[in-house]
């Protein structure tokens, strides 16, 4: 099991309507894409519609302007996950997630 | 008519802007027919412009008949040609949205731009919208009472079951 | 018929008391565009090397282009120049509002400021009339009170003024110049050359109107523009939050200022986050002239020690009083900041001064004697609030000290120079540059004016690799680690930035496609029908540029100048996302000069680069003053 602390930052609160919380992941050695599927258990597909671009597979790193979907930014610990292994970067506990967009 | 959201206004004055490029051809807040009063450490920014009034004050103050109502586009208009320049609408106006245009010296007035008003183009939020009759205060009916509902209902377990 | 750049200069003796009114050259216009450029300009042509900035010697100049004035998105911005009497080179700040537009039609391009007043005065720009007015009355007075009774004197509502508060009167090194009570034209001090002057205030009224090449050209452009700005990521933090959003932003990546540059994360720092300022203070959105951005709000706080109301509270005001003095109370800071703007204080210099006089104070390098009394503790609000006070009055030692800025400063407090966070005199942004290596690491390093975000502002590195591969031909490039693409980043930016700062317009609405200079050439020629392309824009940018670097280079610049505090290049962060990086300037140094096309040992620029932007008569002041390099 791996605790993350979930930031949801500026705009991002639409869809939680909360700054942060602890999000415990059941698994181990975890990967971002784990900790958006809790994101998805605990705030429906609305969340997923914003994260990931369908087109993609991936973070919804542009606008669908015709769709109205704003671009998003995940960043872990501090740094934005496109530098790392994408969804497919690990967590490990204590891991901070924070969410912008 | 046009109508502004206040919450939404900024002060920018963009309004000014595209309002007196479309009918004098520069930019002049002087020849803009709608005009922004900021109070700025109010908090507060208010667009002036002619609310196209049916009882048309400034058409029943005028000695030669010079202002009348396009049917189409229920915009009141100054006919320039019949004007005399007197400014006895500017001072029949209750909202002060009759101004002199400082070069000419014709009375300017919004005229919505033919049914297509520029200002409301350039307003990146929608605070100036043009809007029929039928819908001014919808909206803020609509949110009124979803307000009001949602006060009354808390206690109304059963209201969850609505599909 | 020349369309969209204003039509005249007025040149004001202020010891003879003396105006003329000159028509505005086209070459001015057409190799300078206006604003900064065209002060850089007149500058460079009339202000002899050497001079003391706060003697009557210094020059004043006050710039705005052909943008102002019209639909072109955020045509709300001037700038001021003259020689800085913080840092001794090219002294230069930029403001919004709406004082420019109304200058715009007043039909002056450029206002110009020699020698001094016998008495404090004001100027008053009437369309035609202009007259110098007695501010005997006004001087004392903060920038409030002086509009205020400025406003009424004349008997205009529509009057706009741009004024100094106590800070300039008193030749507070750091000293602003505030226009319409709330926006600053913050940086490097030309409020101290104002008052130097004994120039109280600009009141400003126009009437005219401007006509522009391409009427429906640019109304079409504006209304693309706006489409591009509201489905940008960073038009939602903006128009939403604000700067103040900022502060959640390089929080998280842990590349703020915080303790005067000793940690890049604190906890506490969500205090100041901007959901809480917005949530808190906010009472309704505010914008500069013909924004679609609208990033500005009307704050208040409404009861309390603290109680206040402004406009305008931005990032860097609340690190100023906040996270770089360790005071992570949202109401203190807010009022600091609103005091700040009475007094007339560059936020960014006066906030970092004060926190560097707290790492003095914790490492015991003052104390209460030298301090007359206050105490400098981290996170001591009220010393925050009186130290502002004391410096802008230069009031006992300390305020007196405090006055001078934090180089001077450093130099009377032995060991102190080592934690004074400035390059070439003038403070660094609360952008820590061990997180941003191209907008921080080399971009504050070279700005012409020091230590300054705003001269380069290259922000890719939280922006999108894909835009990054587009212009730079790597993701690499906004990868905010990587060394390798910083030089041709940071250039780009600086010529982009060199021509919305000329235009001007701002530049929060340059992200996007707007950044292109493509965009900015289609906005030129709709304005003034010259028939730009893109690379005559990014051309005019370099020519600033290079002639900034110039007068720089006349009133002594050397290489050493373009370096980074020794903290940035030798202490790394401890905590955040950014923890254990140090700035690697060397390399990104020389690889700005050679892509700059300046000699890479000593930074001159070469006679052929000075000669391909048609800048001859610079290489002849250069060369005789041994500063070209003959290549």
């Amino acid at each position: 099991m791996v605790k993350i602390e979930a930031r949801y930052l500026l705009m991002f609160t639409r869809y939680t309507n909360k700054m942060n919380e602890v999000i415990e992941i059941k698994k181990e050695n975890p990967t971002v894409k784990d900790f958006v599927v809790e994101l998805k258990n605990r705030y429906g597909q609305k969340i997923i519609d914003a994260l990931i671009d369908p087109k993609t597979d991936d973070v919804r790193y542009e606008p669908d302007v015709n769709g109205g979907k704003k671009a998003v930014r995940i960043l872990l610990n501090g740094n934005m996950i496109w530098w790392m292994k994408g969804l497919d970067t690990e967590l490990k506990d204590g891991d901070v997630i924070q969410l912008f967009g | 008519m046009l109508r502004v959201d206040l919450d939404k206004c900024s002060g920018c004055r963009t309004c000014e802007m595209a309002c007196s490029l479309a009918h004098a051809g520069e930019f002049n807040p002087l020849k803009s027919r709608i005009r922004v009063v900021r109070k700025k450490l109010h908090g507060v920014f208010i667009p002036v412009y002619c609310m196209q009034c049916t009882s048309l004050p400034c058409a029943k103050a005028c000695p030669v008949g010079a202002i009348s109502r396009d049917e189409d586009t229920w915009a009141v208009l100054i006919n320039d040609e019949k004007c005399i320049r007197c400014g006895a609408c500017a001072q029949a106006c209750p909202f002060g949205a009759i101004t002199y245009d400082p070069d000419t010296k014709d009375l300017i007035k919004c005229d919505l731009c033919g049914g297509d008003p520029k200002c409301a183009k350039q307003c990146i939020d929608g605070a100036i919208v043009l809007m029929p009759f039928e819908a001014v205060g919808v909206e803020k009916r609509l949110a009124h009472a979803k307000k009001t509902a949602a006060s009354y209902l808390t206690d109304k377990k059963w209201v969850e079951v609505v599909p | 018929m020349r369309y969209a750049v204003p039509e005249n200069i007025l040149r004001v003796d202020l010891s003879g008391q003396k105006l003329l009114k000159q028509e505005l050259p086209d070459e001015l216009a057409r190799n300078y565009l206006g604003g900064r450029g065209a002060n850089a300009k007149i500058l460079w042509d009339e202000l002899r090397a050497g001079v003391d900035p706060l003697s009557p010697f210094n020059i004043l100049v006050f710039g705005i282009g052909p943008a102002n004035g019209t639909i072109a998105p955020a045509s709300g911005r001037y700038n001021v120049s003259a020689k800085s009497p913080l840092t001794g080179f090219f002294g230069d700040a930029n403001s919004g509002g709406h004082w420019a537009a109304e200058l715009r039609y007043a039909g002056y391009g450029n206002l110009i400021f020699y020698g001094r007043a016998e008495k404090p005065v004001y100027l008053w720009i009437n369309d035609e009339e202009i007259e110098i007015r007695d501010a005997s009355h006004l001087w004392g007075k903060d920038t409030w009170e002086t509009e205020d009774i400025i406003i009424d004197e004349l008997g205009d509502p529509e009057v706009k003024v741009a004024c100094i508060g106590p800070a300039g009167e008193n030749l507070v090194r750091c000293a602003c110049v505030i226009n319409e009570k709330t926006r600053a034209a913050g940086r490097t001090g030309m409020g101290a050359v104002m008052g130097s002057k004994n120039l109280k205030a600009i009141a400003v009224r126009g009437t005219s109107g401007v006509k522009v090449a391409d009427p429906e050209g640019l109304f079409e452009f504006r209304k693309d523009a706006n489409k591009l700005i509201s489905t940008d990521l960073f038009y939602e933090l903006y128009s939403k939050f604000g700067t103040p959003g900022l502060m959640t932003i390089y929080n998280e990546f842990g590349s703020q200022t915080h303790y005067n540059s000793k940690e890049g994360y604190v906890k506490e720092g969500v205090n100041l986050y901007g959901e809480i300022f917005t949530e808190k203070c906010v009472k309704h959105v505010s914008a500069c002239f013909s924004c679609p951005l609208h990033c500005s709000s009307i704050y208040a706080i409404e009861s309390g020690p603290y109680a206040c109301v402004g406009e305008s509270c931005e990032y860097e005001n609340l690190t100023a009083y906040g996270t770089r003095c360790g005071n992570y109370d949202l109401e203190s800071t807010v009022y600091a900041s609103t005091l700040a703007d009475k007094l007339g204080l560059d936020t960014i210099s006066s906030g970092a001064t004060i926190g560097f006089a707290m790492e003095c104070w914790e490492r015991g390098l003052i104390t209460q004697k030298d301090t007359d009394g206050l105490i400098m503790e981290w996170g001591n609000r009220d010393a925050i609030i009186e130290a502002l006070d004391r410096m802008a009055h230069r009031k006992g030692n300390f305020g007196n000290l405090l006055a001078e800025g934090t180089k001077r400063m450093s130099e009377r407090i032995a060991g102190s120079e080592n934690f004074a966070i400035h390059i070439k005199g003038l403070d660094t942004p609360a952008v820590d540059p061990r997180g941003m290596m191209a907008y921080g690491g080399l971009g504050y390093a070279v700005a012409s004016r020091g230590g300054d975000h705003l001269r380069a502002l290259a922000a890719l590195g939280y922006s999108l690799p894909g835009k990054a591969k587009e212009l730079f031909g790597s993701e690499e490039a906004a990868d905010r680690f990587s060394i390798k693409y910083a030089a041709p980043v940071v250039k780009f930016h600086e010529e982009m930035r060199a021509v919305t700062d000329s235009l001007d317009i701002c530049k929060y609405i340059t992200r996007t496609a707007l950044l292109l200079p493509d965009m900015i050439a289609k906005l030129i020629n709709t304005l003034t029908g010259w028939g730009v392309n893109s690379s005559e824009v990014l051309r005019i940018g370099e020519r600033i540029v290079n002639l900034e670097r110039a007068f720089n280079l006349r009133e002594g610049l050397t290489r050493k100048d373009d370096t980074q505090p020794k903290r940035m290049l030798k202490e790394p962060l401890k905590t955040g996302g950014a923890a254990g990086h140090v700035v690697n300037l060397e390399p990104m140094l020389d690889d700005y000069y050679k892509i700059r096309g300046w000699d890479v040992k000593t930074g001159f620029p070469t006679r052929s680069k000075l000669e391909e932007l048609g800048l001859n008569e610079v290489v002849t002041e250069l060369r005789k003053i041994g500063k070209l390099s003959e290549g």
